[in-house]
């Protein structure tokens, strides 16, 4: 599974956000721009993209900067400081082809972060097979 | 009453806000709302006709002048946290 990579070094928040992109980007689903794009959101509107204790969901705009419906996660070998001291273990980076599409996945993987055993899996996840399982539905092929 | 989700981009986090919202009315048996998920530019407009706009707490600043309630969140994800959000707020 080539959209989760665990044991990732990232000394803050932008490489964070872009090693997560950094597999949207390899598989093709996304334009290289996509990936600043995401660092920007942050960069400008602060961590509201932490979306539980640990987790980031980084996006930018659906559009043409996308050319596959996808999310991606890295599981961080040290947690980084997004901003205002929220920590983050682990990002996940997503990518719409417009606003309508993909609300499906998001709705799940929302289910899956509510669950705070699931949640504990991800953030101490040594290897991807183990989570590659519980997001089949979110990530798709 | 209308209530507005609010997030960067109106997209990804406002939608998780949006659904938890949703779960949150219907566990407090409050019907009769709509809800929608917005970004901060579109929320500024909206905000306007709004009786509540839910956000993340880094966002609040950039909302500031609404007639709405504003409810900040800590995480979206948290549903427990934006019931009792929204049970103050409506009951």
């Amino acid at each position: 599974m080539s959209l989760i990579r665990v044991g990732v070094y990232a000394s803050n928040f932008a490489e964070a956000i872009t090693a997560a992109g950094e597999l949207l980007v390899e598989a093709g689903h996304v334009k290289p721009e996509y990936v600043s794009a995401m660092v920007r959101v942050v960069e400008e509107l602060g961590p509201y993209i932490v979306i539980a204790e640990g987790i980031a969901l980084a996006h930018a705009s659906p559009g043409d900067l996308v050319s596959k419906n996808s999310i991606s996660l890295v599981v961080l070998e040290n947690a980084v400081d997004f901003g205002s001291g929220k920590m983050v273990k682990a990002v996940f980076a997503m990518a719409a082809t417009d606003h309508s599409a993909h609300i499906d996945a998001l709705g799940e993987l929302a289910t899956l972060l509510s669950d705070q055993e699931f949640l504990n899996t991800v953030l101490n996840a040594s290897d991807t097979a183990h989570i590659a399982s519980r997001l089949t539905l979110v990530l798709g092929e | 009453m209308r209530i507005v989700a609010v997030c960067g981009l109106g997209y990804g986090t406002s939608v998780i806000l949006k659904n938890n919202i949703e779960k949150a009315l219907k566990s407090l048996d409050y019907e009769g709302a709509t809800v929608e998920a917005v970004g901060v530019a579109e929320a500024r407009q909206l905000g306007a006709m709004a009786n509540i706009v839910v956000t993340t707490e880094e966002l609040v600043p950039l909302l500031e002048g609404l007639n709405a309630e504003i409810i900040a969140i800590r995480h979206v994800i948290d549903i427990a946290e934006i019931t009792k959000a929204l049970e103050k707020a409506l009951l």
